[in-house]
Order: structure tokens, then C-alpha cells, then sequence
């Protein structure tokens, strides 16, 4: 406990520098911004902005990174509150309440509210992650390659079975994404596979690079129909009427949402460690254990402030306990956390249970920013608020090409190569037919950056047992996590036809 | 033809050339299971399982699978941004950083912000002026100077 504590204190000392504190602020500034717009979530922010933190010492490039995330999971139910038009997945059911709360003149409230939330949930998820990160990490230390494999197996199918739509189709990008991780040399034996002769894929595809082009052109590709053709103008917020001349909320409505924040702050927090399920199910499942247990639950969805709250604390818990598997195993869990590790390896870090000792100044220093970021949000979305929103006002017509340029940026500046510019388009023109065809990239995405560690700890498991399957099934972890596996990909589908049958 | 019929197809022709390439390949590793091979077989068989299980829904379900819907004037739009994102890429290092994302948002712009050309000028020097002075100076990214030498 005493270690924690002055490890944590280590972290503090670190991350307070002018530079860094200066860094998270922009980072949560420009997150906030991105997060705003409809359609790009934290992973395009991140994607986008990657640029920013080249040449930044690791632990303020983590910092900023995480930062943009926090930023964008706060900026993403400003537009949700406002216009009701939700940032991503995480921010649609603060439109539940929130937006009716803009129209019955209570923007200023339900924007406070909503930081508030945020903030409590972010800091009190951060608490319960300093203390699990550690455990976590002692235990991962004694994984071997049959323990990651199963692991990794889990957290590909947890999140193919969660995926939105049909799970086949997750499945099915994720053996794409493990089928392009399979591109380059090989790992162990320095093979090159599939590279059609082209010596710039001998090194394998630079999923930075996919990344870039999936999220940031792809979604600006996706919202071409959306603004030139199928234009909704009740969502322009330029027309938008909201007063935020007061942004806070009364002792009243702070007391009536304090317990119910700090109830979702740990569901939040625990499915965010989850692999797969992300904000969008946490705060919905926050908002229907709110309205189930509230004495009036008929004022939800008409401006119940508790309605808002409570998705709100799930969301940002979420994006806190979303850093655990990452960050402590190395095992991203979602889309956000994958295009993350992928920042975090090109910048030499190596997550994994070794972070915490091999690297104690990375590890507890962005801890330690975390605290810092939850608590600088706060600040960014309350009193700059009427600022913040603004960027409301203008029309994605003119941001959807400034993200583009960012985009075409952050490319050059990984290989300083004009040919990946050709990758990203063609990346974007393939993310716009794969969204038509209601495919998740998140898991074409988690499955091209696990592609080769699965490939690895599988071929080690099989040197190790002399090529006897059975070690998959020698050991407690190893069983655990493939009844995990086996459980999120049958266990919907079992509960499906329970309730059916009792209909 | 449906999302699943598209789909199932793709799938099958991405397994049959994956898989011709990996019969092909040179082997290597200790054993079998150890080896190159091993790994990319098991995603070839995962491929070929789930494409075939897609395209098999539309039959074996209740309902028909969807269509896939797909607006012609946004397939020009892609069309003609894509356009844009090959000349930038072609110009990129021999006019500049500067001059090329001029160009660039320009294009984005007149068609996606039609007719408020002094409101496109605008945005797209500022933001490439800004843009090269934050990476370029500020963060030390090498952007390519071109024909302004800053």
C-alpha cells in the first residue's frame, strides 16, 4: 500500500512539469474537439492527432495521448447535449436526457452536470485502477505463451462477439486482420510471407499507417452522405438555440446524482477492463439501472438529470478501466486502446506487466495523468464550456478536410514516405465499403495488432509441448480464459433463446 | 446482392489466393506445428468457416439479408476525393507542405463547402501556414519546404 502510494508520488513528480501539464491540457482541448464532431471518436482523435506527440519524451506523449482520449469521451456529449447528435457510441445516451434538458432551457446545467459526472467517475476509476494495475501486472508476470494466447484468443472473440451487428461479421474481420498481420517476415524464423515482392512490406504493413486511413478518411468518407446529401438541418447546431450563460449545477441536483454516479463509476470501470465491451454498452446499462431504480422512472428521457449523469460517470470509468488490459498486459481491448498501443509501440514503449517495473516512470506517470487529465477536463468543460462549444458552430463541411490534412500529417510524419498517402486513401475507400457492409473495423484493427503476438505465442506454446495441444489446457489461466472465450461467443446467443422461450 | 452474398464471395476469393500463396510458400521451423505454415492455415480455415457461415444466412435465416445501400452521388464524391488525395500525393514533395494542402483542402473543400470560395481561400491558407509552423517548427517534423522556404 505504502509502495503504491510512493510510487504514485514518483508518477506526480514526474508529470508535473510545465511541458507536460501544458501538453495535456491541448491534448484534452483538441480531444474535447474531436470528440465532438459526429462520427470521429477518440480512436480517429488519437489517429489524427498521433502527429503531435513525435518527438515527445514517452511519458509526455502517453500523457497527451491519453489526454486526447479522455478529452474526446468528454467532448463526445457535448454535441449529444446540445444538438443531439452523439460524438461516438459512448456519448449516445447522455442524448437520453441530456438533449431534452437543452430544450427545456437547462443546457448550462446539463453541460455541469455531465463534467461533473465525467470527473468523479474519471477520478474514482483511476483510484480503483492504481491499485488493480499493479496486482494485475504481479500476476501477468508469470504468463507464458500459452497464458497470452488463450488471453489474446479471448479478448479477439469478446470483442467480435459484442461487435455491433452481426457477430459472424466480427469474426469474420477479425481472420482479415489476422490474415494481414501475417504480411512481412516472420517473427521467428525471418520467413518473408505474402509480400508479393515488394520490399516495403518486408517489414511487415504499418498498422499506424491502416489506422490512420481507417479512422480519419473513413469517417470523413462515411460522412459524405451524411453532410451533402442527407443534411438533418435539426441537428445544424448553428440553428441550435441553447442558453449556457450559467454553467453549473445546484446543491440539490448534485446531491440527487451522487449516488447514482457512484454506482455506474464502478460498472463502468469494471466492463471497460472487459475486452470488447466498451462505453456505449456501460453507459446504457448505467442509464437502465437508473431509470429502473428511480422512484419516477417515467421522467427519464424528459430531462431527468440523474438520466445523464449516471451514463456519463459509466463512460468515462470506461475509458479508464479500457488503459488496465493495455496498459498492465499489453492486450489492447478495444479500437480506442488498440490505435493507442500502436502509438505507444511506435514510440518504444512496451506495455505489458514488465511496464510497472522495467519502466516505473512511464508506468506511474501516466497514472499520475491521469488524475491530472480528469481534473484538467473539468476545468477545459466547465468554465471554458461556452468557449469549447463553439466548435459546434462549424460546419463539418469545413472540419471533415482539416481532419483529412491531419491525417495525410500524421502519415508523412511516420515514414516520411508519399507512398502511404496511396495506403490511406485506399484504406478510407475500403473503410467506407466495409461500414456499407456493416463489418467492424475495430476488429479487422485488434486483430491485425494482436496478429503476430498470437501467431508467436502460439508457435512458443507448441515448441514448449512439444506439439501437444493439451497445454491450452494445463493450466487454471489457460482453462479460465477459454471458458471466457467460449462464454462471451455462446453465452449472448444461450441468453437470446432463454428469453425468447419465455415469451 | 446482399451484404452477405458480397461478403461470402469476398471471403472465399481472399481464401483462395491467401491459401495459394501459403501451399506455395517455403516452409520453415522445427516441426509442423512450429512452423510458418501453421498460423496462416488456421486463419485460412477461420476464413474460408465464417465467409461460407455469411453466405449461407441469407438462406438459412428467416429473413433475407440486407442489401447493401450505397448512395451513386457519394461514390462520386469518394470518386473525385480520391482524385484530389493522388495529385496531393504526387505534388507533395515538389511543391511543398504549404502549397500542396493549399491545393489539397482547396479541392476538399470546393466540392464538400460548394460556393464560398473567399471562405475556402481562407481556411485552407490559414490552416496550412498554421499546420507547418506548429509540426514543422514547433514539434521538429520534417514537412518538406518545396518552392517556400520558410
Amino acid at each position: 500500500m505504502l509502495d503504491i502510494f510512493s510510487y504514485l508520488m514518483g508518477g506526480f513528480k514526474e508529470i508535473l512539469t510545465f511541458t507536460n501539464v501544458m501538453w495535456i491540457f491541448f491534448g484534452g482541448i483538441f480531444g474535447s474537439i474531436v470528440g465532438m464532431l459526429p462520427g470521429l471518436g477518440p480512436a480517429t482523435g488519437i489517429a489524427v492527432l498521433l502527429p503531435l506527440t513525435f518527438g515527445m519524451n514517452p511519458v509526455t506523449a502517453l500523457s497527451t495521448l491519453t489526454a486526447i482520449y479522455y478529452g474526446a469521451m468528454f467532448g463526445g456529449s457535448r454535441a449529444s447535449i446540445l444538438i443531439n447528435t452523439p460524438g461516438d457510441g459512448g456519448a449516445i445516451a447522455a442524448t437520453f436526457d441530456g438533449y431534452p434538458m437543452t430544450k427545456n432551457g437547462k443546457a448550462g446545467e446539463a453541460l455541469a452536470m455531465s463534467a461533473i459526472a465525467s470527473f468523479i467517475g474519471g477520478v474514482i476509476a483511476t483510484i480503483l485502477m492504481t491499485f488493480l494495475a499493479v496486482s494485475i501486472s504481479k500476476v501477468a508476470i508469470k504468463f507464458g505463451p500459452p497464458q497470452y494466447f488463450t488471453l489474446m484468443i479471448f479478448a479477439l472473440i469478446a470483442t467480435s462477439a459484442i461487435s455491433r451487428g452481426n457477430v459472424m461479421k466480427g469474426l469474420f474481420a477479425t481472420s482479415l486482420g489476422l490474415m494481414v498481420s501475417t504480411i512481412g517476415a516472420d517473427r521467428l524464423t525471418g520467413t518473408v510471407r505474402y509480400t508479393m515482392g515488394i520490399p516495403e512490406l518486408y517489414e511487415g504493413i504499418d498498422f499506424l499507417i491502416l489506422i490512420i486511413g481507417f479512422y480519419a478518411i473513413g469517417e470523413v468518407y462515411n460522412n459524405y452522405g451524411k453532410i451533402l446529401f442527407n443534411h438533418d438541418p435539426s441537428s445544424d447546431a448553428k440553428d441550435a438555440h441553447y442558453d449556457i450563460s450559467r454553467v453549473w449545477v445546484s446543491k440539490e441536483e448534485f446531491k440527487e446524482c451522487l449516488m447514482p454516479i457512484l454506482r455506474s463509476t464502478p460498472l463502468g470501470f469494471f466492463i471497460g477492463i472487459l475486452p470488447g465491451a466498451g462505453a456505449t454498452i456501460s453507459s446504457m446499462l448505467a442509464y437502465s439501472t437508473e431509470k429502473s431504480m428511480s422512484k419516477d422512472p417515467d421522467s427519464f428521457g424528459k430531462g431527468n438529470i440523474v438520466g445523464l449523469a449516471a451514463p456519463e460517470a459509466a463512460n468515462n470509468a470506461t475509458a479508464v478501466g479500457a488503459m488496465i488490459p493495455m496498459l498492465t498486459l499489453g492486450i489492447p481491448g478495444s479500437g480506442t486502446t488498440a490505435v493507442m498501443l500502436g502509438a505507444l509501440m511506435m514510440l518504444g514503449i512496451k506495455p505489458g506487466p514488465m511496464l510497472f517495473t522495467s519502466q516505473p516512470d512511464v508506468a506511474w506517470g501516466v497514472l499520475a495523468s491521469m488524475y491530472i487529465s480528469n481534473l484538467i477536463l473539468a476545468v477545459i468543460n466547465i468554465p471554458l464550456a461556452s468557449q469549447l462549444v463553439k466548435v459546434l458552430k462549424t460546419p463539418e463541411k469545413i472540419l471533415l478536410p482539416l481532419v483529412v490534412a491531419l491525417g495525410f500529417i500524421g502519415t508523412y510524419a511516420l515514414s516520411f514516405a508519399t507512398t502511404d498517402f496511396f495506403i490511406i486513401t485506399l484504406c478510407g475507400v475500403i473503410a467506407f465499403f466495409v461500414k456499407k457492409l456493416n463489418i467492424p473495423i475495430s476488429s479487422f484493427i485488434l486483430a491485425l495488432i494482436l496478429g503476430s503476438k498470437i501467431e508467436t505465442s502460439f508457435r512458443q506454446s507448441m515448441v514448449l509441448s512439444k506439439g501437444s495441444m493439451s497445454i491450452f489446457a494445463s493450466d487454471s489461466i489457460t482453462i479460465f480464459f477459454i471458458v471466457l472465450a467460449v462464454l462471451s461467443l455462446f453465452g449472448p446467443l444461450v441468453l437470446n433463446k432463454m428469453l425468447s422461450n419465455n415469451k | 446482392m446482399t451484404q452477405n452474398k458480397i461478403i461470402g464471395i469476398f471471403g472465399a476469393l481472399l481464401t483462395a489466393i491467401y491459401g495459394f500463396s501459403t501451399i506455395k510458400a517455403t516452409g520453415a521451423g522445427a516441426t509442423f506445428l512450429s512452423g510458418t505454415k501453421i498460423f496462416p492455415m488456421m486463419v485460412i480455415i477461420l476464413t474460408a468457416v465464417f465467409s461460407a457461415v455469411i453466405f449461407l444466412q441469407d438462406h438459412l435465416g428467416k429473413e433475407k439479408g440486407k442489401k447493401i445501400d450505397i448512395d451513386k452521388r457519394v461514390v462520386i464524391t469518394i470518386v473525385k476525393s480520391t482524385a484530389i488525395f493522388v495529385v496531393y500525393t504526387l505534388i507533395f514533395e515538389h511543391l511543398g507542405y504549404i502549397l500542396s494542402t493549399v491545393v489539397l483542402l482547396m479541392g476538399l473543400l470546393s466540392i464538400l463547402n460548394k460556393g464560398k470560395l473567399k471562405q475556402n481561400i481562407i481556411i485552407s491558407i490559414a490552416f496550412s501556414v498554421i499546420a507547418y509552423f506548429v509540426f514543422s517548427k514547433l514539434l521538429a517534423i520534417s514537412l518538406p519546404p518545396g518552392i517556400i522556404n520558410f
